[in-house]
């Protein structure tokens, strides 16, 4: 039990991890535009 | 290269080949040879799962790929965390709870054995053009470096990996990776910082990606939706989520990875690695790709990077030619506009830098239009390669080389080995022999190995002839993962659909693909997509019909 709410908030911080990512290239590109 | 180099390159490889045959020098059974014994830690799970993708494609051919196309192929890898947390979530316990040695074994537990068989053989012919793909790239490398034609190195690469598989086992690839992708994750990071080294010390890493940015590289986000468009955020986050979620959760060269694991925890443990550090490493990639291009605008560029289409080129070469005059004349005006915008980053400069790079690629154009066979997409995929060679320092060119070399040997016995278990699980001991000692299937095992390994030389033969291998073998994957993962997605989640009913919808699925591929111009990601969805659908209505047949049937029984 303690496993599976442990990965659930790795889950989370793969993809929180994968927005700021998003937020960053966006960033990157807008301002080379 | 130098002396030193070769030295250096010859020692790497062979301690490498060294180690994979000690550490694999065990008595054997089916499972250790195929699966592995011994819990593996995580993030050994993790570095085997990313190296096992990243061959010797992903360190040739993707700073090519920016080199050529900017940043935008980044997009690509977009899905992959969401896939990862999908396959941790339901794939593993899965199949860790079915113990299964291969993906296709679960098939036959849920389905039948026809669709495991059908599954297997659909794995097998992706996987053997896929692996002979990766074979082609270090093939490249070995004939560059030794002047020969990639006929002779295929073999040399072909019988090297088969043989490295054969004596290693999956246990002996999977320690070799654990070192090969820090000491290449290493070299690549060095290399970076070489560029910039090298640059005119007016142009700092800052103003290398303004220049970048200006000519249109740093192109990393789309966020127009173009059905047509090869890669947009769109495309990257589902096509791409699809291509990931079929590659790491069905495709036997990964999933014998994390099987490898004996615990889903480590198991989970090394896929959410593989989800945290794929999308910075690939960007890191391309961003040297980046760098280089930088670099050749500072110093003139081969025409050709292919060293022997350059020594071709060489001996038909004049120097008075007027298009090659203008060629380096506009080369010249495009160096000073760069030089400019790098100490004055303002528009002006920028519009001026932006209007001489198109008159440099006309007169580009007009001049390789005069050469033979100009248009030859594949010198894309020598510019990194050729960058290095040219250009960094001795011992760390024949080091690289090394480890590219090793990273695709160990991509490739991952292959080979993957091949070799579905054979042998899904074809040969399901169809031929069912029951015989272990020692029978770990030399059936190696018989299957040593097959798969002279198929993919002629595989890589034939890759000889395609385009920019990262999207080559991109393309070829997205053909077929996607009625791999239709068939599986059905088998997880659709409890109503059968064996019959999904065996006929794998077959139309993939048939439409293929139409769609040969007639329509769809960009490859979106086959994924497709191929899962058509399966999941044609399945649901074909299940549908059997359901109403034998409902009526026997509505008419007395």
């Amino acid at each position: 039990m303690t496993d599976e709410i442990y990965m659930k908030w790795l889950y989370r911080v793969v993809i929180g991890f994968l927005i700021i990512q998003l937020l960053l290239y966006y960033s990157l590109t807008a301002y080379y535009q | 290269m130098s002396y030193i180099d070769w030295t250096v390159l010859a020692s790497s490889l062979l301690l490498i080949i060294l180690y994979g045959i000690w550490t694999g020098n065990h008595k054997h059974t089916t499972e250790s040879y195929l699966r592995g014994t011994q819990p593996v830690p995580w993030y050994t799970i993790g570095l085997s799962v990313m190296a096992t993708q990243a061959s010797a494609i992903t360190f040739i051919s993707l700073p090519g790929q920016a080199f050529e196309d900017g940043l935008r192929f980044i997009q690509v890898y977009f899905g992959l965390p969401i896939a990862m947390v999908v396959i941790c979530a339901t794939f593993i316990p899965i199949f860790q709870s079915f113990k299964v040695y291969t993906a296709y074994e679960f098939l036959e537990q849920r389905f039948d054995g026809n669709t495991r068989t059908l599954t297997a053989i659909i794995f097998l012919v992706q996987r053997g053009l896929g692996t002979g793909i990766s074979m082609y790239a270090p093939s490249l490398v070995l004939a560059v470096l030794l002047g020969i034609n990639t006929f002779y190195t295929n073999i040399i690469v072909g019988i090297g990996v088969a043989l490295y598989t054969v004596w290693g086992g999956t246990k002996a690839v999977s320690h070799t990776h654990h070192y090969q992708m820090l000491a290449v994750l290493l070299i690549l990071i060095f290399t970076g910082f070489y560029i910039v080294f090298l640059l005119p010390s007016e142009v700092s890493f800052a103003d290398s990606l303004s220049i970048a940015g200006a000519l249109g590289k740093m192109n990393a986000i789309d966020l127009n939706f173009d059905p047509t468009g090869k890669y947009n955020i769109w495309t990257g986050l589902i096509g791409g989520f699809f291509l990931a979620l079929a590659y790491f959760g069905t495709d036997q060269s990964q999933v014998s990875r994390y099987i490898t694991g004996n615990s889903v925890t480590e198991s989970r443990l090394g896929l959410i690695f593989n989800g945290l550090i794929k999308i910075p490493m690939q960007f890191g990639i391309l961003l040297i790709g980046i760098l280089v291009y930088v670099y050749y605008i500072f110093y003139a560029p081969p025409v050709y990077f292919n060293k022997v289409k350059e020594k071709n080129w060489l001996s038909i070469h004049n120097t008075i030619n007027k298009p090659y005059q203008d060629y380096i004349q506009m080369y010249e005006a495009r160096k000073q506009s760069a030089l400019n915008y790098a100490n004055n980053t303002d528009t002006h400069h920028k519009s001026k830098l932006i209007e001489v790079n198109k008159q440099y690629l006309n007169s580009k154009k007009a001049y390789y239009s005069t050469l033979p066979q100009a248009d030859d997409e594949k010198d894309t995929n020598y510019v990194f390669l050729r960058f290095v060679l040219d250009n960094l320092p001795i011992g760390m060119i024949g080091l690289l080389i090394a480890m590219i070399f090793s990273a695709s040997m160990s991509s490739m016995s991952s292959g080979l080995n993957a091949l070799a278990a579905a054979s042998l699980i899904d074809v040969y001991k399901k169809s031929f022999v069912k029951s015989a000692s272990d020692g029978h299937y770990v030399f059936i095992g190696r018989i299957f190995t040593a097959f798969w390994g002279i198929l993919c030389i002629f595989f890589a033969e034939m890759a000889a002839k395609s385009g920019s291998l990262i999207e080559v073998v991109n393309v070829l994957g997205s053909l077929f993962y996607g009625t791999v993962l239709g068939v599986f997605l059905s088998a997880f989640y659709i409890k109503y659909i059968r064996a019959q009913a999904v065996f006929y919808a794998v077959c139309i699925s993939q048939c439409i693909i293929f139409l769609l591929y040969i007639y329509t111009k769809t960009p490859f990601l979106w086959y994924n997509l497709i191929g899962a969805a058509l399966v999941i659908i044609i399945a649901s209505t074909i299940q549908t019909i059997f359901n109403i047949l034998s409902w009526s049937k026997q509505a008419r029984m007395p």
